[in-house]
């Protein structure tokens, strides 16, 4: 494969639908053990590229540079670095998961397995690309491929919810693409590469304020962030099982990816001046899910509150972007590491979260009878319970609680962003006692934890949490050895903002 | 001598004028040898034409009769894309399995042939009179085709209204050509901007001129409020009359109206609102009646409108990215149009590959990225950005894309249920190999713009644009 690793990951999943297509719809397996290939694959190549990808540096590897069209400078642009390889990470573990889960069900049409594919692209692509156009373009296909994948298998007939995602992702990308064509026509010479724009463009004050809050804006509608978030808890709750996976741990990333990768480095000025205003967003959304959580039974609704938080805990460490103003470049870092290792480790635990209720109940480890009712199964039920939700709350010795601490490190640094900090710890207390609700619910039989009204067969479920479980053991006591893939690249990301 | 050389630019002209003389005398023939032998004579010839169109596509204008008919670059290339649609459309009818012989696809090819022929002289125009020589060929050639095929009785008031409309249309026509005329004194092309020059301090006068244009072109490009008819005219006539009766002179339309914005280069920039004003109002009226749509045609002729409006603010913008839009945005439209025909036509009823097939198409149409529709909606923003008025024209252009996106995926979302699982499969392999080209271009033009910006671009060069 030469250097061309990420292009071969990126197009695997082409090659994929392309066979799958001509595969009959009734041959579910052959279309799931194609769709196995490629997602093992991508795996394996993305394993490939950890081992091989140079940490000292900040500077892009496995480029793929194409001239694409020339009359506006679009490249097929391609790259790693230390900020987007652990996003690449995540995606390739979570949809190998995701595939690993829905294995043994037969309720799940071939549809699923080619939108899963598109998904796929769209989110490797946009990942890796360093080009505006082919950011965009592949924002598009994600946007497309996450709204089949809401409608087509949506538990409610009316689909109400996939069609305020739609509106949702259709805002998005508008904002997203008039933000492009405000940059780059007012970029000289004209260009939609990204790094020629970071380095090159200098934009007056104004439309560096415009173009800022367009960006913002447009990638604050994927998130589940207040006020943005009103799309999101009914999308969660009329989908199924896999979509939620995808849909809370991998789609909400991209909001926040964008931000760090385009928001902050195209409109610096701004960022460093409006970037409280994230804070803020962040922190009101913290207290806000954190007492919706609280407040709601139904266990599903729980988690997508769960998640808002989750993703407010990210941005807040973001926001201290601001600290640069203040000479902070340490407490910046550290809490820019925060963010990622932050990403990573909830993007590990909300699966467990969500895949919790399978191992509680009966279908799963079989009906408990007098007869049959082993210490040894109460005994692993309540061990995952537990490991789960102290994972979830971020316990020392998970890898939730060493991204927190980092995160919060750097945000005690500063007056401002330890004001914000001291108010999230309300909410992180809040989210503490969702937890043992849950724990008192299961010891007391109160409040049967389920998460699927239309049954689909979930198998594996036990192999997949004991995978998460040790990715989240092992990184919780060893943060280092992930915090070291973006260290470099987020000290250059501080540098360019702070030479402004 | 030196006519007799430039004669050869006009093959294209000169063949399909044989042919449609061919057709007045065997097209009432009603034997199926006779109708097949039309069949290959035509798209012989349009074949023919068209390699002569792309033969000559970059030379430098030539005129002919006085400067009555010219060719030019631009001309040329839409000239391409007219014989190109009339070529897929007649090989769609071709391939069709079993075609009655007595129905409208495969009769009339006497009247088809003749708006082809009016189509391609309309785009070979230098004169006014040429110009209205070739509109009353149109014209003409859609009355009669209405006249022999409209489902309801001549008395329905659609069929009346549209006739009356074609009517009155050539009359604004007439009034406008008389109009530049009186400014101008003179009939030819080359000499009207030079003419037209005297009236730059007198606003009023090139604004109620291009407001005269719009007015006659308004009913053969849709523009609001003179399109009042074709929506539902198309639903009247069956799918391919509406295609030859209404799209491919449309096609004709765009390009020499593209000519005559030209005719007043230099007129203040409120002319150039004036045809933004109604581009914008073209797209929202499309777009209001789009809502409750449930028919692909209903779909289809109300989207076109959209595209109707996309196309004339590209007119309007008049810059080398606009024109490049324009151009990308009506090759885009006759592939993805004929591919939806040719799915219709070739393909069993309500099969999965026929909705498969269609579902590309539509993306295509609604601008999905890594299709041919985003291609040109993102040339069409990118010269919005340079426009005086930038991102007021972007919001709004960008607004007025949206609702067919929301009404093309409820289509395609509710046409899933229609689909018949025991539909009869077999399909020639020609007539798969010839959708398998559509499909594939549609994606070729939506991912690799570069060599296709650079045929369009050298195109333009003769065409004065605002820089």
């Amino acid at each position: 494969m030469g250097n061309h690793q990420l292009s071969t990951l990126l197009f695997l999943p082409f090659l994929g639908i392309i066979i799958q297509l001509f595969i009959k719809k009734e041959k579910l397996t052959v279309v799931k053990n194609i769709t196995a290939v490629v997602v093992g694959l991508q795996l394996w190549l993305t394993f490939q590229i950890m081992s091989l990808f140079d940490k000292s540096t900040p500077l892009l590897q496995f480029v793929d540079n194409y001239s694409w069209i020339n009359a506006f400078a679009i490249n097929f642009f391609i790259g790693l670095d230390g900020i987007n390889l652990p996003f690449l990470m995540l995606t390739t573990l979570i949809l190998f998961i995701t595939l690993l889960l829905t294995w043994q069900s037969n309720s799940l049409p071939k549809t699923f397995y080619v939108l899963l594919l598109f998904f796929d692209i769209g989110l490797i692509g946009l990942f890796c690309a360093f080009d505006l156009f082919l950011f965009l373009s592949f924002l598009g296909i994600l946007l497309f491929s996450t709204f089949f994948l809401l409608t087509l298998l949506s538990t409610n007939t009316n689909r109400n919810s996939s069609f305020i995602f739609g509106v949702v992702a259709i805002c998005s990308f508008c904002l997203l693409l008039i933000g492009t064509l405000l940059i780059t026509t007012k970029s000289s010479p004209l260009t939609f590469n990204l790094l020629s724009l970071v380095q090159s463009l200098k934009l007056p004050q104004n439309v560096q304020t415009i173009g800022f809050f367009i960006f913002l804006f447009g990638f604050l509608l994927m998130l589940p962030i207040f006020p943005f978030h009103f799309w999101f808890t009914h999308t969660v709750l009329e989908s199924t099982l896999p979509v939620n996976i995808l849909l809370m741990t991998l789609f909400t990333k991209v909001g926040v990816y964008g931000i760090l990768r385009l928001v902050f480095p195209l409109f610096p000025t701004a960022a460093l001046k409006l970037g409280i205003v994230l804070g803020i967003l962040a922190i009101i959304s913290i207290l806000y899910f954190a007492i919706c959580s609280f407040s709601y039974q139904a266990y599903k609704v729980k988690i997508s509150y769960i998640n808002g938080y989750y993703t407010g805990n990210i941005l807040l460490s973001i926001s201290a972007v601001i600290l640069i103003n203040h000479n902070q470049a340490t407490a910046v870092f550290s809490s820019l590491s925060g963010t990622m290792a932050l990403i990573a480790a909830y993007g590990l635990t909300i699966p467990l979260l969500i895949l919790l209720p399978q191992i509680l109940s009966s279908n799963s480890v079989g009906k408990i009878t007098p007869q049959n009712n082993t210490a040894l199964r109460k005994w692993t039920v309540s061990l995952i319970l537990i490991l789960i939700i102290m994972a979830g709350i971020g316990i020392p010795g998970f890898f939730g609680f060493a991204a927190q601490y980092i995160s919060y490190l750097g945000l005690f640094q500063a007056i401002p962003t330890r004001i914000l900090a001291i108010i999230a710890f309300v909410g992180q207390l809040l989210i503490t006692i969702v937890f043992f609700q849950i724990i008192r619910d299961r010891i007391l039989q109160k409040n049967q934890i389920q998460y699927e009204a239309k049954d689909h067969t979930i198998g594996n479920h036990f192999i997949v949490i004991g995978i998460l479980l040790i990715i989240l053991i092992l990184m919780g006591i060893f943060p280092a050895s992930f915090l070291v893939i973006p260290a470099q690249s987020i000290k250059h990301f501080i540098e360019l903002l702070g030479t402004i | 001598m030196v006519n007799l050389i430039s004669l050869q630019y006009f093959i294209p002209e000169l063949l399909l004028s044989l042919i449609a003389f061919f057709l007045l005398i065997t097209d009432e023939i009603a034997n199926p040898k006779i109708r097949r032998l039309n069949h290959w004579i035509i798209c012989s010839g349009i074949i023919i034409s068209l390699m002569a169109t792309i033969y000559f596509l970059y030379d430098p204008p030539h005129a002919i009769f006085s400067n009555f008919i010219k060719t030019s670059p631009t001309r040329n290339i839409f000239k391409f894309m007219l014989l190109l649609a009339s070529l897929l459309f007649y090989i769609t009818e071709f391939l069709r399995p079993n075609p009655n012989p007595g129905s409208s696809d495969s009769s009339n090819l006497f009247q088809k042939m003749v708006i082809i022929l009016g189509a391609a002289l309309l785009l070979t125009a230098n004169n006014l009179i040429a110009l209205l020589l070739a509109t009353g060929l149109i014209g003409a050639a859609t009355i009669s085709l209405i006249f022999s095929f409209s489902r309801l009785p001549l008395t329905e008031r659609v069929v009346q209204k549209h006739i009356l409309n074609i009517l009155l249309n050539f009359a604004i026509f007439f009034l406008a050509l008389c109009l530049i005329f009186a400014l101008s004194g003179s009939l030819s092309f080359e000499i009207i901007p030079q003419k037209l020059l005297i009236f730059i301090e007198k606003p009023f006068i090139l604004s109620f001129l291009m407001l005269t244009i719009i007015a006659s072109f308004g009913l053969a490009l849709g523009i609001f409020p003179f399109q009042l008819t074709q929506s539902k005219i198309s639903n009247i006539l069956p799918g391919s009359l509406s295609l030859f009766v209404l799209f491919i002179p449309a096609i004709a339309y765009t390009g020499i109206f593209m000519e005559m914005r030209n005719l007043v280069i230099n007129s203040p920039g409120r002319i150039s609102s004036i045809i933004v004003i109604f581009s914008l109002l073209t797209c929202l009226v499309g777009n209001i009646r789009l809502y409750n749509k449930k028919s692909l045609k209903e779909l289809i002729a109300n989207i076109l409108v959209v595209h109707s409006g996309l196309i004339l603010l590209g007119i309007a913008l008049n810059t080398r990215f606009s024109l490049l839009s324009v151009i990308y945005l009506t090759f885009s439209t006759i592939i993805t149009i004929s591919g939806i025909y040719s799915c219709k036509k070739l393909l069993p009823v309500r099969s999965k590959l026929g909705y498969g097939l269609i579902a590309i198409f539509m993306l295509s149409l609604m601008g999905f990225p890594g299709t041919s529709g985003f291609a040109a909606r993102f040339l069409l923003m990118k010269a919005l950005t340079q426009s005086p008025l930038h991102y007021t024209l972007v919001l709004l252009a960008l607004l007025n894309m949206i609702p067919p996106v929301f009404y093309i995926v409820s289509f395609m979302l509710a046409s899933r249920h229609n689909i018949i699982e025991s539909a009869d499969q077999s399909v020639s392999v020609k007539s798969l190999l010839f959708l398998a080209i559509h499909i594939i271009t549609v994606i070729i033009l939506g991912v690799f713009w570069e060599p296709f910006i650079k045929i369009i671009d050298q195109a333009l060069i003769f065409l004065q644009y605002n820089l």
